[in-house]
């Protein structure tokens, strides 16, 4: 707190029920109060005061929603407040300290960082002092996470919920953002339902969206239409269990030649039946001609039995088949 | 597409041709201190690619104007002459890789032609045969209605007995080229495709018919004629459309008369896919079963791209057994699959397509490093 605010302020004991709850402007926390806070409260008390601001009509909260809504389900009618009178600072500095407070204790999540920077933007009349204002409040934001935050706080607030639950990263969330609502609202449903990590959630995201141009229909329609979606409803199978069908379904929509062909090259080295040890690597994305054989070996005996298995090996029709690499006709 | 501005390079400013150009463009006309103000004009336009197409800047070309075709790592290429007159492109393909090529992308055109002329006698004085073509960074074409370039290039290169040159278009900007006396130094040469591809991919270029006719007229006036089936794009039914293609060009054009025809399927640079969803959002092009090459550009899978390609060799071959066909950056494995052989067992693709050019426009054989002396060395008939 700048040292001036700091002798401003004025410790003394107030009634949660005269703070404004619905006065959010400076709430960055996105969060409630936790059980554990509420506990600790109920045990030791409020430690660190928080920081009121008196209005027209009552009290406004700068730092500590999360301690006084804690304080409200205790039934507390006396908490130890920091109080300052109405108007004493600018607004701008109150909102950096809010943020600080946040920043500084627990760190703040996507959201919270995006909705910081939203509120900091308000007060600045060139978008160029940000990095100095967010600095000010322990936040280090460059001119691309600025505008990336801001492209944030403009999706969907069910996109913005998953961000803020970490249920999925900022790059699906602006995929999600390209999206229609009714196709954004299907696979934010599918995301939260199957928790797919970033990586697969990224390809089931560009692989419907890819589809959905192919076919000229939505996303929800192309999902409706794949043949995993009875499996999804499947009680039977887990959450892995479901994505792998899933993202199977999905791909070979998305590549039916590529797939098939894969297919044919697995059943294929099926066939073979190396034994453990001996595996035949196919060229990336069945590019180059040339496959690889990798070999494990202890002893010499081992390497001289293996080395007469891949001999035999040149003979058999299945590896003839893979080395022909043609697909059929459709 | 309309030229809305007009920039010049004050060290042109008083060239005949920008005076010729400027005169025949109804665009705004800005003489720049700084020829760098043009590209930062596109730059901070809000789609820079389409800016780029209204916008055309006239100025020197500081660097060579003859340049070796980039080609790229892993897969074979033809060992062509890129002559750079200019570049981008008014019309507006889809795929075009010209919009992410450049930074950013402007309509360029260069009147220093005593350089250009300089440097091309330079060349036709050397050694070797060279295949040189201006469709490379641009449409060899595009300006003729403005600009006489292309004329001058057919003069240019007339009589000469070590050089091509090859213009290389998707317009039918023809009529100033009928009447010239080219003696078969220049090869004009169409990009063609399937009509729906020409129709959902290629805007603002000539119809499928257009263009063959255009090659017909110049057909008839004496020109050696070449075809380019690049980029093949691959949707459900494109075998019997290229093959459709295949007839409809043999139903005009002599196969005797063509010195090549080139088979490549599209392929890009993995940045043009932002550029192509962001002006093209509904376009399925990027959207096929394309993998990472060995070039890092994105392919189809290849089984895909052989199968796409027999189809049209095997059309091509029915009606014109003879006719010299090859793949732009394609491998070996692609060539022995569809053509039967790979170019190493002819001395590889440049002496391949410089036997051609030299059959075919009448050049010194003896100037080819690896001349294919007779028919039997010449590729065969392939088994398709």
């Amino acid at each position: 707190m700048p040292d001036g605010l700091k002798a401003d302020a004025r410790e003394m004991p107030v009634d949660p029920a005269d703070v404004d709850l619905t006065d959010e402007r400076y709430r960055v926390s996105l969060s409630s109060a936790s059980p554990e806070l509420i506990e600790s409260i109920r045990r030791l008390g409020v430690v660190t005061p928080p920081l009121l601001e008196k209005t027209v009509s009552g009290l406004r909260i700068v730092c500590g929603f999360k301690r006084i809504q804690a304080c409200m389900q205790l039934d507390m009618n006396r908490v130890p407040a920091r109080v300052l009178a109405h108007s004493l600072a600018p607004e701008i500095d109150l909102l950096t300290m809010a943020i600080a407070d946040n920043a500084l204790k627990g760190g703040l999540n996507l959201m919270e960082a995006a909705a910081a920077t939203g509120k900091l933007m308000e007060h600045l009349a060139d978008e160029n002092d940000l990095p100095d204002a967010a600095a000010a409040a322990g936040l280090r934001i460059t001119p691309d996470l600025a505008r990336k935050y801001l492209r944030l706080l403009n999706l969907p607030e069910k996109i913005q919920r998953m961000v803020c639950h970490e249920m999925t990263s900022m790059k699906v969330a602006f995929e999600l953002g390209t999206l229609n609502k009714q196709d954004a609202d299907t696979l934010a449903d599918l995301i939260e339902t199957l928790r797919p990590t970033a990586s697969q959630q990224l390809e089931i995201l560009s692989n419907l969206k890819a589809l959905s141009i192919l076919q000229r229909s939505s996303v929800s329609e192309v999902i409706l239409h794949l043949p995993a979606t009875l499996i999804l409803k499947d009680e039977h199978l887990d959450r892995k269990a479901k994505i792998h069908h899933l993202r199977r379904a999905i791909r070979k929509a998305r590549y039916p030649h590529l797939t098939r062909f894969e297919t044919t090259f697995l059943e294929n080295r099926g066939k073979l039946g190396l034994p453990p040890g001996l595996s035949l690597i196919p060229p990336p994305g069945f590019e180059s001609p040339a496959y690889r054989f990798a070999l494990d070996f202890e002893t010499c005996a081992e390497l001289r039995e293996k080395a007469d298995y891949l001999r035999a090996l040149s003979d058999h029709q299945a590896l003839r088949e893979i080395l022909k690499r043609e697909i059929e006709d459709t | 597409m309309k030229i809305r501005k007009l920039y010049i390079d004050p060290q042109v400013a008083d060239y005949p041709a920008t005076a010729a150009i400027s005169s025949r463009l109804d665009a705004g006309q800005v003489v720049l201190a700084d020829p760098d103000e043009a590209l930062r004009d596109i730059r901070n336009s809000k789609n820079p690619e389409t800016a780029g197409k209204h916008r055309l800047i006239i100025t020197r070309n500081k660097g060579p104007f003859i340049r070796k075709c980039p080609g790229t790592s892993h897969y074979t290429c033809c060992d062509y002459h890129i002559l750079h007159v200019g570049a981008y492109c008014t019309m507006d393909c889809t795929y075009c890789i010209l919009q992410a090529y450049f930074h950013p992308p402007l309509l360029t055109l260069f009147v220093n032609f005593r350089e250009m002329t300089d440097q091309l006698e330079r060349l036709f004085k050397a050694g070797p045969l060279y295949r040189t073509g201006t469709g490379e960074f641009t449409d060899s074409l595009i300006w003729e209605p403005v600009y006489p370039l292309a004329s001058h290039l057919v003069n240019l290169f007339s009589g000469r007995d070590n050089a091509v040159l090859e213009l290389k278009t998707k317009t039918t900007a023809i009529q100033g080229l009928l009447g010239l006396t080219h003696r078969r130094n220049t090869i004009m040469s169409w990009s063609l495709n399937t009509e729906k591809a020409i129709r959902e991919q290629e805007r603002g270029t000539a119809s499928l018919d257009e263009r063959i006719s255009a090659a017909a007229a110049c057909q008839s006036r004496g020109y050696p004629i070449g075809f380019h089936f690049d980029p093949m794009i691959w949707y459900p039914g494109c075998e019997t459309d290229y093959a459709r293609v295949a007839r409809k060009l043999f139903s005009r054009i002599d196969p005797g008369n063509i010195v090549w025809i080139s088979m490549g399927s599209f392929r890009f640079m993995p940045r043009l896919q932002e550029i192509i969803e962001r002006r093209h959002p509904r376009s399925k092009i990027v959207h096929g079963e394309f993998i990472r090459g060995a070039d890092g550009k994105m392919r189809y899978f290849k089984p895909l791209r052989i199968r796409l390609y027999r189809a049209l060799a095997e059309a091509i071959r029915k009606v014109a057994p003879d006719v010299t066909l090859y793949f732009c950056m394609e491998d070996d494995e692609v060539w022995r699959k569809v053509l039967g052989y790979t170019p190493a067992r002819y001395g590889g693709l440049p002496s391949i397509l410089d036997a051609s050019a030299a059959r075919h426009c009448g050049l010194d054989p003896d100037r080819i490093s690896e001349f294919p002396r007779n028919p039997v060395d010449m590729p065969p008939v392939p088994p398709v």
